[in-house]
């Protein structure tokens, strides 16, 4: 997908969102990329609070050197709040009305989700389908030994949800 | 009793002697990691800077190296927190530092090892689709005797291939996510490593910062909620991670994207592109999956090649290559141009294509983003402070960077010091206007 398409993108979710820190958008990127099914060609990594993608992280510097968002640190110099910048995104509705009706969806369906639910059932998804182990066991046991914080129920319990949202979504 | 690993020790231009312990020694002499011996650094550098012969070799190396001390250093400052992750007491922690130790310095002497011809030129033409460079280090371990050297040594330093694996591909999930950081991140040891080297070989001082400093202060923060520790900077370090990041956009400025270099970089792109074409009708490297096929492409078949084909009387790329023939800049943007400029710079080629009739026409992108270290997340570590602030907050010296953005326009003017002073002037007076 071409960058001002993705910049689209990223200023849509910015706007619906207000305030948005950078763990949350970059898992909202995530499911709207690998549920959702929109091509936005994004690399994701496992990184310390899940999955996260270098070049999103790339196209939201050049977004705020566009003044298309604005990136503030957190008074307490620790995480980032993501606001609506000066400048509008040169945007291309065609590629909003194309993917409107899935963009709402993950907005719908993970909009509401805290920063530490987004990072367990992203990091679960991940251990699944993008690193391929297929067997429930091992996703749970592969996602407690990457975050040792979360109590193993908790995460047995996201499990679930997760398959409950693929099932939907196939 | 298990035995202990025998080590060896090399001589190394930035970091003097580097121990090699016997499972690396077996590797470096795999023939896919002698490749690297023919594999330059950067390029057609020595084109501009004359010492600039180095390899891809001897970064391994110097990364190698540098991910072990980095490791240890680490290791040193969070023991406590490190083992009790494990649950478990001293002796686990000693086989966890050691584990820790051995992984980062593998992942580290192969993370180039899928390096193409002349390191960089046509990346972004002459592979297939998004694949990089990276895309074929797994393979290459994989369909290569290295996959069994690292699991022979398996019982001696508790690492498999697939800890190995998993560092160095993207997609792959690490239990101590730092490490895969230390060897790719903006803060690796990689960028450690390069800045000196090609500093050392290109006879420059850009790239000088305070190594030892350096890795003395990294460290690694416990995080809000991860309970997997992130690598940081204890706040001692933070002017030599400022020297690091501003040692990186010297040498971009003034060295990678050099003028001259960067004038080669399409001369090679082109022939490498031509002998492609001819061996499999396009001009594309081998997929990884045909990796013994990639595998001999290095750059003494590229400069045998050239070598053959050179022809004075065409002004081939394969002659430029040969004896330093090179294209001239006609027009150049500052690093970091006005972006009205920067859309302008498009039709100038048109117009000079127009004036100039027969006159061949480049234009070259260097575009780098050092300003990103403006948002970096990078946790900076004062006694008694938690949560820490980030790299971001913490430094004001990084907040003035901006993007660099350079544009060349080239033109092929095969030495008619008039015909470009002509050029030059009319591109002048077409930007102006």
């Amino acid at each position: 997908m071409a960058q001002e398409h993705r910049f689209a993108i990223i200023r849509y979710l910015v706007d619906n969102l207000k305030d948005v820190g950078k763990i949350k958008i970059q898992k909202l990127i995530y499911f709207l990329q690998f549920i959702c099914k929109v091509p936005l060609g994004y690399v994701y990594k496992m990184h310390y609070y899940g999955p996260y993608s270098d070049e999103l992280n790339d196209d939201l510097i050049v977004m705020q050197s566009n003044e298309n968002v604005k990136i503030e640190v957190d008074p307490s110099g620790y995480g980032y709040h993501i606001i609506p910048g000066t400048e509008a995104v040169a945007i291309d509705e065609n590629v909003l009305t194309k993917y409107s009706e899935q963009i709402d969806k993950c907005l719908g369906e993970f909009g509401d989700f805290s920063p530490n639910q987004l990072e367990i059932i992203s990091t679960l998804h991940f251990v699944k389908y993008v690193a391929g182990v297929s067997d429930e066991k091992k996703v749970i046991e592969k996602t407690v030994m990457l975050k040792p914080v979360f109590p193993k129920s908790l995460i047995e319990e996201t499990y679930k949800q997760l398959e409950g949202i693929m099932n939907s979504a196939s | 009793m298990v035995e202990e690993l025998k080590k060896s020790e090399f001589r190394d231009p930035v970091h003097g002697f580097i121990t090699v312990y016997e499972h690396e020694k077996e590797i470096i002499a795999t023939a896919e990691f002698q490749r690297l011996r023919r594999i330059h650094q950067l390029g057609l550098e020595s084109y501009v800077y004359h010492g600039a012969e180095h390899s891809r070799f001897g970064h391994s190396l110097g990364v190698m190296h540098l991910a072990g001390e980095a490791v240890v250093k680490i290791f040193e400052r969070n023991r406590g927190d490190l083992t009790k992750t494990l649950k478990g007491g001293e002796k686990e922690a000693k086989s966890l530092r050691e584990v820790l130790y051995y992984t980062a310095r593998l992942a580290g002497l192969l993370h180039d090892i899928g390096h193409a011809p002349f390191s960089h030129p046509g990346e972004d033409k002459l592979f297939e689709g998004k694949i990089k460079h990276e895309d074929y280090t797994v393979p290459i371990i994989q369909h290569s005797g290295i996959l069994s050297i690292i699991n022979r040594f398996n019982d001696r330093t508790g690492v498999s291939s697939q800890d190995v694996i998993d560092v160095l591909n993207k997609q792959g999930i690490y239990q101590f996510p730092f490490v895969k950081e230390l060897i790719s991140s903006h803060f690796d040891v990689d960028k450690m490593d390069y800045l000196l080297r090609d500093s050392i070989y290109c006879g420059v001082e850009y790239g000088k910062y305070d190594l030892k400093r350096l890795i003395d202060t990294l460290t690694l923060d416990k995080g809000y909620s991860t309970g997997s520790y992130q690598l940081a900077i204890d706040a001692d370090g933070l002017h030599t991670i400022e020297a690091l990041i501003l040692a990186r956009y010297f040498m971009f400025t003034q060295v990678y994207f050099h003028k001259i270099r960067r004038a080669y970089d399409i001369i090679l792109a082109d022939f490498i592109g031509d002998c492609l074409e001819k061996e499999y009708r396009k001009r594309m490297y081998p997929l990884p999956s045909q990796i013994a096929d990639y595998l001999k492409w290095d750059d003494n078949l590229i400069l045998t090649k050239a070598k053959e084909q050179a022809n004075e009387s065409q002004r081939n790329s394969a002659w430029r290559i040969i004896n330093r023939h090179h294209y001239e800049v006609i027009y150049e943007t500052l690093p970091h141009p006005d972006p009205l400029e920067t859309k302008k710079i498009g039709n100038l080629i048109e117009a000079c294509e127009k004036e100039f009739k027969g006159v061949r026409f480049f234009i070259d992108r260097a575009a780098g983003h050092p300003e990103m270290f403006r948002q970096e997340s990078l946790p900076v570590m004062r006694k008694n402070i938690w949560p820490p602030a980030s790299l971001a907050r913490e430094s004001a010296a990084l907040h003035g960077l901006k993007p660099i953005d350079l544009h060349r326009v080239y033109a092929d003017i095969k030495e008619n010091k008039a015909l470009c002073e002509k050029i030059e002037e009319f591109s002048k007076s077409f930007m102006c206007k």
